[in-house]
């Protein structure tokens, strides 16, 4: 059972441990990431930081349906962009609420609120995504002041 | 000597660095000190960590195990050799890097920078009693 759902493209990072995972009554991280999916660096650092008594998985977006559906625990969604996140979305996990709390930043991303930026291609996928009933709040930690996307 | 880096979430590294030499006496143009927090600052780490190394030896230090300062520390240095990160900087971590950068090795300064680290975390109200 999914919890609660962030996106962050600095995955298991200081705002999730400190921030977030107090406030929220999850059981596992499952990370969705391609690239954190291949490295096992990456992992064993998530490991190392998340507290022993979260279970953590890090998997591909095109494992998440399966994964989530033999899943028991109460799970934080954990996931590196909105490319990601369409992609779980579209192999049919349903979800009604989803946090941004930092994405990439490139060279001509419009800065939506700190370490939140977005290009129109990531615009387009909220828009689509808000239209499947999934509302998005940006904040980077609970006590943030939320950022508003009119999209 | 090593070549000493920080790296932090928003201005510790360069705060730090800036009390550190109002204690210590020590050059500090000869210490990077980088933040991950504004815009870009995380992507463009890994280049500025890769140009700031020393000839003889590195140890960056990090502000928190598990954030992204520490994380991208790691990965864009993992293939090297004579390069160090230390998460939990403070302020006698520092000192003991600058004072004991020239007259020891990477491996060894690490091993003190830790000890010192250690020995810094005291409860003087409980020592005094």
């Amino acid at each position: 059972m999914i919890c609660f759902t962030r996106v962050d493209n600095r995955l298991i990072h200081g705002q999730v441990v400190q921030g977030w995972l107090p406030k929220i009554k999850a059981e596992k991280v499952l990370v969705i990431s391609n690239q954190a999916a291949q490295n096992t660096l990456m992992t064993k650092m998530m490991r190392m930081s998340l507290p022993p008594n979260y279970a953590l998985e890090v998997i591909e977006p095109s494992k998440a349906k399966e994964n989530l559906e033999k899943e028991n625990k109460k799970v934080f969604l954990l996931v590196e962009d909105l490319k990601q996140l369409d992609e779980v979305v579209n192999s049919g996990i349903v979800l009604q609420e989803v946090n941004i709390g930092n994405t990439k930043y490139e060279e001509g991303k419009k800065e939506f609120s700190a370490g939140v930026y977005f290009n129109s291609e990531d615009l387009q996928i909220i828009a689509k995504l808000k239209n499947k009933n999934i509302a998005f709040s940006i904040k980077a930690l609970p006590t943030s002041l939320e950022a508003k996307i009119n999209v | 000597m090593v070549k000493i880096i920080l790296v932090s979430h928003g201005n510790m590294a360069q705060s730090l660095l800036e009390t550190a030499s109002q204690i210590g006496s020590f050059d500090i143009s000869e210490i990077p000190a980088f933040s991950v927090s504004g815009k870009g600052d995380l992507e463009s780490l890994p280049q500025k960590l890769l140009n700031a190394l020393g000839k003889n030896g590195t140890l960056i230090l990090v502000d928190t195990l598990g954030g992204s300062s520490c994380n991208t520390a790691v990965q864009a240095t993992q293939h090297l050799k004579n390069v160090k990160v230390v998460c939990g900087v403070n302020l006698n971590m520092l000192l003991s890097a600058i004072n004991n950068r020239e007259k020891m090795d990477l491996t060894d300064l690490t091993r003190k920078v830790l000890e010192d680290g250690k020995k810094s975390l005291i409860d003087i109200s409980d020592k005094l009693k």
